[in-house]
């Protein structure tokens, strides 16, 4: 795939409460070139999405302890940064599903490393053009 | 009862023989007599007492001696409870009642007994009030029967509900265990891919992530006695370092006990599993006396640190690289118990310590 953007550009937050997955997921996107930032729960995330304005996509897990699990979190982040793409990732398949926000991509746990950097490369496209 | 009625000596009551009796107090004894259903006729002024064979059976015991005894008499056991309806019915007003409760002794034992009946007013040729007739049904047995299988409805109710629970209980617990299993399968995922990506070669790689299963896979044996919820971590610790335990003296194990959730178990075994792995090629456990003393501890509110202290190995060197072992000991471990963690490379022996909580930011996870 030719690509006709840097993923440099585009900043990726994992939010992930399993800290060994964490680490792996954003190397994982850190390997594809991506931009990544990190967070162990929605609180975290929501701080580095007021401090940082190049955060393109979410991509989060579903479980997390704390006041706002990863779908609240991803319904938050749609109504106050609309443009952010939203990821969410769950090994409760049928839960998370009908519960996604607008436009938002599930993926089942474990999920292939490579459907989600194609995942991201499709929103990095759209993002650019 | 026609020819006990006849029989029966009147003039011991206010109503006289019979021989004297008006028309409408003979008319209406007889159409008693002849009735199937249980009647019961109470006249004169103090209302005494004529019956039926229907009647006999409601009066039980008492029916051998009530023919020409008062009301008050025969029913001196529930009279507070029907003298309202008594006066009511010689004050000109029908009584119909269903199902009416009353305590009776009528057999020599107080029993619960209900009452289907009515109280007619009877009149002279005047017109004026002489008495009231009981027309009674005993409804004892169909009110115990509707009140059986009210319970019986409700036991039965109680049971489904308990079953249902049950099957919710397990649909629960099912959740639970698929979604630990997913995660374990993440967690697998992730060793197997962060030892790909540090490994030289392939080989190396695959060795290094089939060590790192195991070591998963005995921390979950560790789980598994407790429903995977939590472990202790003595246990967890044993089970990490048993196989490199080939002597009584190579570790030095002690520390309170302290229950692990299941995460933090999977974690901290991670973590002694690269702290070993890493002293057989390099520190205490790579030589024949070298030791490694391990101890943690509790302090404060939810306080937890942990050390793993090496002795008597080769002097050590910092490496020049770090790799998985490292970041995972030093970032990864820690952030589950929301800590910090070092690794110190002093020559005499390497030494890790972590430090951080067991507070319940990490919640087991059987909502939803």
């Amino acid at each position: 795939m030719s690509k006709t953007f840097d993923r440099r550009r585009i900043a990726i937050l994992v939010v992930e409460d399993e800290p060994l997955l964490l680490m792996d997921a954003m190397d994982m996107i850190e390997d594809a070139g991506f931009t990544v930032y990190g967070a162990g729960n929605a609180d975290e995330a929501l701080r580095l999405l007021e401090s940082r304005n190049d955060i393109r996509v979410l991509f989060t897990d579903v479980d997390m302890p704390g006041s706002m699990d990863g779908l609240k979190l991803a319904h938050a982040v749609k109504d106050r940064w609309p443009p952010v793409h939203i990821i969410v990732a769950s090994g409760h398949v049928n839960v998370a599903r009908k519960e996604l926000p607008e436009n938002g991509v599930f993926f089942a746990k474990p999920y292939p490393p490579s459907s989600i950097i194609c995942a991201l490369d499709g929103i990095a496209e759209r993002i650019v053009n | 009862m026609g020819a006990e009625i006849r029989a029966f000596d009147w003039t011991t009551t206010p109503l006289g023989p019979i021989s004297t009796w008006p028309k409408w107090l003979r008319t209406t004894v007889a159409n008693l007599v002849e009735c199937g259903h249980p009647i019961a006729f109470w006249v004169g002024p103090e209302l005494t007492t004529i019956f039926n064979d229907g009647f006999g059976p409601i009066l039980g015991k008492r029916a051998a001696t009530a023919l020409g005894k008062p009301l008050a008499d025969v029913w001196f056991d529930v009279m507070d409870d029907i003298r309202p309806m008594v006066e009511q019915a010689m004050a000109g007003t029908p009584v119909w009642k269903e199902d009416l409760p009353l305590t009776m002794t009528r057999n020599g034992y107080p029993e619960e007994t209900w009452w289907t009946f009515s109280y007619s007013p009877v009149r002279d040729d005047e017109g004026r009030i002489m008495g009231f007739l009981d027309t009674v049904t005993e409804t004892t047995q169909s009110v115990l029967a509707r009140r059986q299988i009210v319970e019986t409805n409700e036991k039965l109710k109680r049971e489904v509900e308990l079953q249902q629970e049950a099957r919710r209980q397990q649909r629960v617990l099912q959740r639970e265990l698929s979604h630990r299993m997913k995660n374990t399968l993440s967690m697998v995922q992730a060793v197997v891919s962060q030892s790909l990506r540090n490994a030289p070669d392939p080989k190396v790689a695959a060795e290094l992530a089939y060590a790192r299963i195991t070591a998963l896979a005995r921390a979950q044996d560790v789980l598994t006695s407790t429903s995977w919820a939590a472990s202790d971590v003595e246990m967890i610790t044993r089970a990490s370092i048993e196989p490199y335990h080939d002597r009584d003296e190579r570790f030095e194990v002690a520390g309170p006990s302290v229950e692990l959730e299941a995460q933090r178990s999977l974690g901290l075994a991670l973590a002694i599993h690269e702290l070993a792995t890493n002293s057989v090629k390099y520190g205490a456990l790579s030589v024949e006396m070298g030791a490694v003393k391990i101890d943690w501890n509790i302090f404060g509110e939810n306080g937890f640190s942990f050390s793993w202290r090496e002795v008597g190995g080769p002097p050590v060197e910092a490496p020049s690289r770090r790799g998985f072992g490292s970041r995972l000991t030093e970032r990864v471990v820690p952030a589950y118990f929301e800590g910090t963690a070092a690794l110190d490379y002093a020559p005499a022996g390497l030494t890790y310590t972590l430090s951080g909580t067991l507070g319940a930011g990490r919640p087991s996870r059987a909502e939803d």
